[in-house]
């Protein structure tokens, strides 16, 4: 696993679907107890605020973040923790997405991923036909 | 009188220069320019108390990324993430707005937090921009700030960049007057070094030490503080400045004892003044020997030579250093005195004299201090004046070599070092013209109450055997002894009219 391919990684995490994603499970890594309001996640993470609300429902789904619920604040406190869900795969992502040649890696792969994803959908959408991937000339 | 809780910092140094720490609950305000240490200072307050003291803390950062933080810390050997791990420490990264307003919310999830964890101390890095970042009047928004970290009874560091701290010029923050101690960082440009400095302005609640003391940031260690020289000292130096008028140790030189009462007396201070190459290393060597000899730990400080080639000199003489040293009755300790941070310097030689307890001590040389410190001014008299009180606390006989710059004779013990009312004793040594050569003199100038006879001897350093006093009375060969001459350390010596009476006498 030492030097496993982005691509193979992220199928295989298969949780990690776009680069919001990826970009909050990086900032969370670093800062692993944060105490935000969503208008500064936004800034900090330059994305807009629909694309991190849904990131984050992903992260908080996979056990590895945590947030305070409290109406009567603008900001919560979010916790990032591999303890206690023992996800084996956040090492290696994390050790490739610290360069950025390495995160460039993994957003292409991502959207490899996402276009291959594509394709399958259409081929569904045309009777399992394949599709010819030569655009018309 | 209640004795105050206070919290010790645990940073080397500086809570003795708090008087053992600051008062529980005090907010502390840390000021101090780009690069003064403000951060490095934070953290280790909150990691000393966690790790230490049983204190959890908070680290709340705005700019500084806690991976960051984390891994600086570690260059300290300080283990963050592991502290985290038992809830010792807790690091939040949040932004000024929403640390201000959390502060003024009574369910703060930040004082949540703290309560959770049972944090006693709190970092947090750069609230300067927290201070009037709304528009509002910096003082009002520092009060706000205190009261929320007051009702978690929080000691409390702030760090607050302080650009008009680099220089002599503080300006005065308005938050000063509210918080309950206020530290001050400085990098202070000598020459072209710079050194640290730590200044307690003010701290509500106990007594510390005033002026600025220096301050190193040390690889693998943190934080290492160092009371200024010119601080007053426990009153036991006091009570211990003078000397045993009962007990004295041997100089190692033959010849010389006996135109010293016998030796030095412990707890005595002794300049021994000359020019360069007059043999005063030499003495300095016998002298350690000598306490070796009698089984008596002995310590020389040397600024001019380094230690290997003050064995080798050593050797020259007939002294095997080195296997004083492998007995432990020896140690050498050199310090190079280019750009000596004098605070760092002197607390490293009260280490070693505390550690060690050695009865004698030689400096080589003290005009090197004076080189680097400058004789002006107050800095290098202040020094020497603390090495002098150590020296007699510890009861150490203590020999200082000076390099007096006059090569024939002497018209001044001290030139421009004016010190000579702190010494007890003061043996010049210089140079004679007779004839066509140079020989060798010592007079004893000065033998704070003891008899003194200011008679110049002379004496030679052999190769092999180091140096001893000759016979006033007896030839040197050919010559004619020292008691036939006057003005020997007038520059222009001359014999004796052999018709004088006290001259017939001594023959």
């Amino acid at each position: 696993m030492e030097h496993e391919e982005p691509r193979g990684l992220l199928d295989r995490i298969g949780v990690l679907r776009h680069r919001c994603d990826l970009d909050l499970l990086v900032f969370f890594s670093r800062h692993p107890r944060v105490l935000l309001t969503s208008e500064s996640l936004v800034r900090f993470l330059g994305d807009d605020d629909s694309e991190i609300a849904r990131s984050l429902d992903v992260l908080l789904a996979t056990g590895l973040l945590t947030r305070t619920q409290t109406d009567t604040h603008a900001a919560r406190l979010y916790v990032f923790s591999n303890e206690g869900v023992h996800h084996e795969w956040l090492p290696g992502i994390l050790r490739i997405a610290s360069t950025a040649e390495g995160r460039r890696r993994l957003l292409s792969a991502l959207s490899e991923r996402d276009d291959d994803e594509s394709i399958g959908r259409r081929q569904t959408s045309h009777g399992g036909k394949p599709l010819d991937p030569t655009p018309d000339r | 009188m209640p004795e105050p809780d206070l919290v010790k910092t645990g940073i080397s140094g500086l809570d003795a220069i708090l008087s053992e720490g600051i008062p529980r609950g005090n907010v502390i305000l840390l000021e101090g320019a780009i690069g003064t240490g403000k951060t490095t200072l934070g953290v280790e307050f909150v990691y000393r108390g966690a790790s230490e003291f049983d204190e959890p803390g908070l680290i709340v950062l705005f700019e500084v990324s806690p991976e960051k933080l984390v891994r600086d810390a570690a260059r300290f050997g300080w283990d963050l993430p592991a502290l985290e791990r038992e809830n010792r420490v807790k690091i939040i990264f949040t932004t000024r707005p929403v640390f201000l307003q959390e502060l003024q919310q009574a369910d703060s999830l930040l004082l949540e937090e703290a309560a959770k964890m049972g944090a006693r101390r709190i970092f947090v890095d750069g609230v300067a921009g927290v201070l009037g970042g709304n528009g509002d009047e910096p003082r009002e928004v520092f009060h706000v700030l205190v009261e929320g970290l007051q009702r978690e009874h929080l000691t409390a560091v702030l760090a607050v960049e302080a650009s008009a701290l680099h220089g002599d010029h503080p300006v005065a923050l308005p938050e000063e007057s509210i918080a309950d101690t206020v530290i001050r960082l400085r990098m202070e440009d000598i020459a072209r070094s710079t050194v640290r400095s730590v200044q307690i302005v003010k701290s509500r609640g106990h007594d510390f030490q005033m002026g600025r003391h220096s301050f190193r940031i040390v690889d693998g260690h943190g934080i290492q503080a160092y009371r200024r020289v010119q601080a007053p000292r426990r009153s036991n130096r006091d009570r211990a400045a003078a000397f045993d008028p009962t007990s004295r140790v041997t100089t190692g030189v033959p010849g010389l004892d006996a135109i010293v009462n016998g030796g030095y007396l412990l707890g005595s201070t002794t300049v021994v003044a000359g020019i360069s190459g007059v043999g005063k290393s030499v003495m300095a060597c016998q002298f350690i020997a000598e306490g070796a000899r009698l089984g008596e730990r002995s310590l020389m400080l040397s600024l001019d030579e380094q230690v290997p080639q003050i064995l080798r000199n050593a050797k020259s003489i007939g002294i095997d250093l080195q296997a004083e040293i492998d007995r432990g009755l020896v140690r050498v300790h050199y310090d190079p005195p280019q750009e000596i941070e004098v605070d760092h310097h002197f607390h490293e030689i009260e280490r070693i004299v505390q550690e060690f307890k050695p009865k004698r001590v030689v400096f080589d040389s003290i005009s090197t201090y004076g080189s680097s410190l400058g004789t002006e001014g107050r800095l290098f008299r202040d020094f020497f004046h603390a090495l002098v009180a150590l020296m007699k606390e510890h009861q150490t006989a203590t020999v200082y070599n000076h390099e007096n710059p006059e090569m024939l004779g002497m018209s001044s013990m001290m030139g421009t070092f004016h010190m000579s009312s702190l010494v007890d004793n003061i043996i010049l040594m210089n140079w004679v013209e007779i004839g066509d050569g140079f020989r060798l003199g010592l007079t004893v100038a000065k033998m704070r109450a003891n008899p003194t006879i200011r008679t110049t001897h002379e004496c030679e350093v052999v190769n092999g055997e180091g140096m001893r006093i000759l016979s006033r009375q007896l030839p040197v060969g050919m010559a004619l002894p020292f008691s036939r001459y006057q003005g020997l350390i007038s520059r222009a010596p001359t014999r004796h009219p052999l018709q004088r009476p006290d001259i017939d006498e001594q023959k």
